[in-house]
């Protein structure tokens, strides 16, 4: 590397070294869950050096954001499911999925899922803006595997919280940078012209003299 | 320096910023004082899938049918394969009102019996079970002592080392050890003055915990499924499904003001990585692996102990494989320093810690009994849905 300086082959070495270091750490495991020989794993599996085995979600302070998951065919054979997003909550203590599309928060069309043995699809759902009510609030990115008279659903929790408030002083530095932006703004148009009408070629003598001559008639 | 060079360099700055983050995690909390050998992944693909069974097989449960006793009894199982130690679940279970049937398939939503004449129950005996649950551990063996220099006459007896006359006279130790070249003087010079040894080296190990079906648990010191790697909650709901839920091909939608359907929990664990569940794993290691932590038969090979005392210290590990000359002879060298008492090395299992445990496999395993009362109703066949919800990711 000819062309780097010195401080850069300083960096190259470390930054390798810790390559090397990261190929060598152990492989986190997957939180995935399912039912029906299907699972779904939360993107990134790891998140902090600990599994993901749900969704922690911000919800955005304006328009919708987008959550990805990977669903997966754990078994030798071909495999399908419903997949949708659903509004959980407490009752009694114990958890209760709403019906699909159920949650104001977290929305994921419903649809069926087919896949190949070992085949994996990535997938998403949408967090939606909104005023998060008082307490816990709760969806799920939810498996249902109908088998006769019994239905299995296996549900992926998403926790949903309140997006991180702008500080205060955060707010007035952004006003005051915008305030500033204006008169600094009016001065570079005004250089701007300026320096247009500098370069802009003065009228020739000869111009001039007809311009004289025209007028005496 | 010119534009691309200190974007170059920015790029690199941020790459190893990020990786050396990432890799932060991984290396805090060591010991100083121990220096690990070997770490090996155990971990794969970690999963957690349920299961509604019928009670005998592992086959769909796919009919309400009850038999004799107006019973229908099944199972319900969790099953972690290599699953991460965080996040808990929940099982639960609804049913829908059981609608008549009529003979062209359809059905008669004015003929029904209502929900709240069928009831869960759970088996006073054996309400949860445990099955196959395995703890993958990266057991470690501590090393550890000062081995003393080569005047010690016990040293000297291991090392084969006769103190000769020189030109008839009785010389000193020091004097022939000064004159020894090659291993055993390399030995010598690192056992000179003593050398402190402590150093902890892993393997990698499966190590299966023996828990019997009953849920009774074989682990020593543990009171039971609570205190299990996922620990087995009680709290199991009893009793009739009050509200019927509406979900299902027969009658999906509720009505208007219709009630949350009644839900009755059927299982539940969470994470629980106590104090005595570390101890007992412990102790299971140690009955597991005996005393014989060193050796062909042991915990840690001889390779493995070379290789953590070369991490210490180069010198002495050249000079007790020159001397050895082969395994065999190191080996039993080594066991000889690790016999002596006050002389040689110490070979211990560390306590496992939470830091060991990573990930389990295992059955979950609930037995409910779905029941049906006594009702006047039309004679025929009625239908209904029974759902299994499974949340996972509790915190």
């Amino acid at each position: 590397m000819p062309d780097l300086s010195a401080a850069a082959r300083r960096l190259v070495r470390p930054a390798l070294v810790c390559v090397a270091l990261l190929l060598l750490l152990p492989a986190a495991p997957a939180g995935a869950a399912g039912t029906g020989g299907l699972e779904v794993t939360p993107n990134p599996p790891v998140v902090d050096g600990k599994q993901s085995t749900n969704f922690r979600v911000e919800v955005p302070g304006s328009g919708e954001r987008s959550v990805s998951f990977t669903v997966r065919n754990i078994t030798g054979e071909q495999r399908s499911a419903r997949l949708y997003a659903a509004e959980v909550t407490r009752s009694n203590g114990n958890l209760q999925l709403g019906t699909p599309g159920s949650s104001p928060f977290a929305a994921l069309p419903d649809r069926t899922v087919t896949l190949e043995p070992g085949e994996m699809q990535t997938s998403s759902f949408t967090v939606r803006a909104g005023k998060l009510p008082d307490g816990e609030v709760m969806a799920a990115v939810v498996l249902e595997v109908r088998n006769g008279s019994v239905v299995q659903r296996a549900s992926t929790l998403i926790y949903v919280d309140d997006g991180p408030p702008v500080p205060l002083p955060l707010l007035l530095a952004a006003m005051a940078a915008a305030l500033l932006l204006i008169p600094l703004g009016a001065l570079a148009v005004g250089a701007r012209r300026r320096a247009r009408s500098a370069e802009k070629p003065l009228p020739t003598e000869q111009g001039s003299r007809a311009v004289e001559h025209a007028g005496s008639h | 320096m010119s534009r691309p060079r200190s974007r170059r360099l920015t790029v690199l700055a941020t790459v190893s910023a990020c990786l050396a983050s990432a890799a932060v995690p991984a290396l805090a909390g060591h010991d100083p004082n121990h220096r690990e050998v070997t770490v090996a992944a155990v971990a794969g693909e970690g999963v957690r899938q349920f299961f509604v069974y019928e009670q005998a097989a592992d086959t769909d449960l796919s009919r309400l049918s009850f038999d004799g006793n107006s019973e229908q009894p099944f199972r319900v199982v969790v099953r972690d394969t290599d699953r991460s130690l965080s996040g808990g679940f929940e099982v639960s279970a609804s049913l829908t009102n059981l609608y008549f049937k009529n003979t062209d398939g359809t059905y008669d939503l004015g003929s029904v019996i209502p929900s709240r004449n069928l009831s869960l129950a759970f088996s006073p005996t054996n309400p949860l079970e445990a099955t196959g649950v395995e703890l993958p551990l990266v057991p470690q063996v501590a090393v550890t002592g000062q081995l003393l220099d080569c005047t010690d006459p016990g040293v000297q007896d291991l090392l084969g080392i006769e103190v000769p006359l020189l030109g008839g006279v009785l010389g000193t130790l020091t004097d022939y050890l000064n004159s020894l070249t090659g291993a055993q003087g390399l030995l010598c010079d690192a056992l000179s003055g003593g050398l402190a040894i402590d150093t902890v080296i892993s393997d990698t190990g499966s190590l299966p915990l023996p828990v019997d079906v009953d849920g009774l648990t074989d682990l020593a010191g543990l009171a039971g499924l609570a205190d299990l790697p996922v620990g087995l909650l009680g709290g199991q709901d009893s009793g009739a499904f009050l509200n019927p839920a509406f979900v299902g091909p027969i009658a999906p939608d509720a009505p208007v003001g219709a009630a949350a359907a009644t839900s009755k929990r059927v299982m539940s664990g969470t994470p629980n990585i106590t104090d005595t569940l570390l101890s007992s794993v412990t102790s299971t290691l140690e009955s597991t692996v005996g005393a014989d932590l060193l050796g062909a038969t042991g915990l840690i090979s001889i390779d493995e102990l070379l290789a953590g005392l070369a991490d210490q210290n180069l010198d002495l590990v050249t000079g007790l494989t020159s001397l050895g000359g082969d395994t065999a002879g190191v080996t039993s060298l080594l066991s000889g320093l690790t016999a002596a008492p006050g002389l040689g090395l110490v070979a211990e299992l560390v306590q496992i810690d939470s830091l060991s445990l990573s990930t389990v496999s295992g059955d979950y395993v609930a037995r409910p009994v779905l029941t049906a009362n006594t009702v006047a109703a039309r004679p025929g066949t009625y239908e209904g849905t029974m759902t299994i919800d499974f949340f996972d990711g509790v915190e």
